[in-house]
């Protein structure tokens, strides 16, 4: 998956797992740029009763490298509350949820954050709260709990002043890809004659993320909110026009658990409440029986998309998962030599298929560097030789009429690696970059480099049905139609 | 002298001496060697510390839980955490008190 449980350590945080980053050049506003982190991997639509929310001992972040030095610039953290209206009752609903203009009625659990904006490095620079008590949508339950679940999601789309835009809560996965043929051995389905094991006849591929949501911070901003001296650029080739962008999760380093009830403790502060003293059976008691401390230490990020998924070994990817993106020059040996580009000429070898040798600057180039300007007509996101991995965006690159999933690789210079838009069919494009199929090494860029893919597509509309607008990421599934396969 | 890594002025970091320290933590000490103190019990240890030392009290911890970890006890290395601050102290006699406390 693109960053779904990729790493040891976060897989078992489901809460805290960043799992896809999109960040674009708004297309109903050109004037700004649309950003979205994903947490929480395959949600269950139907896993209640305590139906998944965002961590309120998670502290989220979206940060920006406006000069190319891996270290962010600005940053938008976002903290989340959690409020039990009822605590007697296991329900997350009592009734139909409506939203009556002022709340959501019906509605058990309530969610809420704060926005805060960090110019400069994220621990040390300077905050200022942009918003607080910022409501967020219930999860879409099922046609009697969450009836026309779209029109209870705008109450919790948020203008919070000067241009920005924001929105937390669940969406539909908008990422696609057939989890079962890649990780039973690279089967990929469309090429499973050229495989080596010899897999069963050809089948159609499926979408492994399919009836699955996850929970989305969308955050839209103008250009000049991000950019250095907050200018706007001047031409794609401006250096000031190319941003460093990813996001992350971070928890406080210590957690001490105080267990059941004070009687079954037997340490000696016992007696003690750390947080809140109500003791009263409607309430949320749970801030009671854990402790968090210590200073924010980063448990997950996400820049480029499958990246700690398969270019990084297991060995490495909780390191990889706690790195900034400027220190990133140690991981430089897998992408110099990625396994997967050794992977794809010894499985597919009856296919004669063949990738560039090491040492990979191609992919260098485009994963950690950037593509430097006159390499492509009107495109550049290069960043600088500081080594890092996060999404460059050219907010100077217009957008796209017709937007090409396959992007870059497509002809269409908006997309991915330009940034990435939530169509963009990151796996097929990174699968033939690894393989070489690109302008970069020509003598790959032949068949079957140029047509490897796991035979997802977005471009039917009934796959995924992406909105035209903010917060662009699909309605999420309900929990009562139960549904994971659509081809 | 504490080592700051995160949040707070040195400033702040010095008043934490060792002798008040000790004895802050000495009251709440668990058997694992970390403390999770609530903030009536390290008002009880600030307030002794106050009393000892004839220093202000503290605004590390205030109204937080303090949790202390002893990373390295051969080295004496012991890091105090309140909020989102944390502060590493190098002291082998502390570290080895603490280390006995927590053998009951």
């Amino acid at each position: 998956m693109s960053s779904h449980r990729e790493a040891p350590s976060i897989s078992k945080d489901p809460v805290a797992d960043n799992t896809d980053l999109y960040a674009f050049r708004d297309p109903t506003d050109p004037t700004k740029v649309t950003i979205l982190a994903n947490y929480i991997p395959l949600e269950e639509p139907a896993g209640g009763p305590n139906f998944f929310n965002f961590g309120d001992d998670v502290l989220y972040e979206i940060l920006i490298d406006n000069n190319g030095d891996g270290v962010e610039d600005v940053v938008y953290q976002f903290r989340f509350k959690t409020k039990v209206a009822n605590g007697a009752t296991f329900l997350y609903n009592t009734l139909p949820i409506s939203f009556n203009g002022t709340v959501y009625e019906n509605l058990n659990i309530n969610q809420s954050y704060t926005v805060t904006r960090v110019k400069g490095r994220r621990r040390k620079g300077s905050a200022k709260v942009l918003a607080t008590g910022l409501r967020t949508p219930p999860v879409n339950v099922g046609p009697l709990s969450t009836p026309d679940y779209a029109n209870l999601v705008p109450p919790s789309i948020h203008d919070i002043g000067s241009g920005r835009t924001v929105f937390a809560g669940q969406r539909r996965d908008g990422f696609y890809v057939d989890l079962g043929s890649i990780f039973d051995l690279g089967n990929l389905r469309p090429f499973a004659a050229f495989h080596i094991l010899k897999p069963p006849p050809e089948d159609l591929p499926k979408d492994g993320v399919s009836g699955f949501n996850v929970h989305t911070i969308a955050l839209r901003v103008p250009i000049t909110d991000l950019t250095a001296g907050g200018v706007t650029p001047k031409g794609f080739d401006d250096p000031k026009a190319v941003l460093g962008i990813w996001a992350a999760a971070s928890r406080q380093k210590a957690t001490i658990r105080n267990g059941a009830s004070d009687s079954d403790s037997d340490s000696d502060d016992s007696g003690d409440r750390t947080r809140g003293d109500e003791g009263d059976d409607d309430s949320d008691d749970s801030d009671d029986r854990e402790v968090q401390a210590g200073p924010w230490t980063q448990v997950s990020r996400l820049g480029n998309p499958l990246i700690n998924e398969v270019i990084i070994p297991l060995g490495k990817k909780d390191g990889w998962n706690a790195t900034e993106p400027k220190d990133d020059k140690q991981f430089k040996a897998y992408y110099d030599d990625p396994e997967i580009s050794r992977l794809i000429p010894f499985l597919y070898s009856p296919s004669g298929i063949q990738v560039p040798p090491p040492p990979r600057t191609d992919v260098v180039t485009i994963l950690l560097t950037g593509i430097p300007a006159g390499a492509i007509p009107g495109f550049a996101n290069f960043t600088g030789k500081v080594l890092a991995d996060y999404l460059r965006l050219n907010v100077a690159i217009p957008v796209a009429e017709a937007p090409d999933p396959l992007g870059l690789l497509g002809g269409d210079i908006q997309g991915f690696p330009n940034g990435r838009r939530v169509m963009d069919d990151v796996v097929d494009i990174e699968l033939r970059a690894l393989a070489g199929a690109t302008p970069f090494t020509p003598g790959f860029n032949v068949f079957p480099n140029n047509a490897l893919a796991d035979g997802i597509s977005p471009v039917d509309p009934l796959v995924i049905p992406f909105l035209q607008e903010f917060p662009y990421l699909p309605t999420p599934h309900q929990g009562y139609k139960h549904e994971h396969d659509h081809g | 002298m504490p080592e700051e890594t995160e949040g707070t002025s040195a400033k702040v970091g010095r008043k934490l001496t060792r002798r008040g320290f000790l004895k802050a933590a000495a009251i709440g000490a668990a058997a694992a060697g970390a403390v999770a103190a609530a903030p009536a019990l390290l008002s009880q240890g600030a307030h002794a510390m106050t009393m000892n030392e004839a220093k202000p009290l503290p605004s590390f911890g205030r109204g937080n839980p303090v949790v202390v970890y002893i990373r390295n006890a051969a080295k004496g290395e012991i890091v105090i955490m309140s909020g989102t601050r944390e502060y590493v102290v190098k002291d082998s006699i502390l570290a080895s008190r603490l280390v006995a406390a927590s053998m009951g």
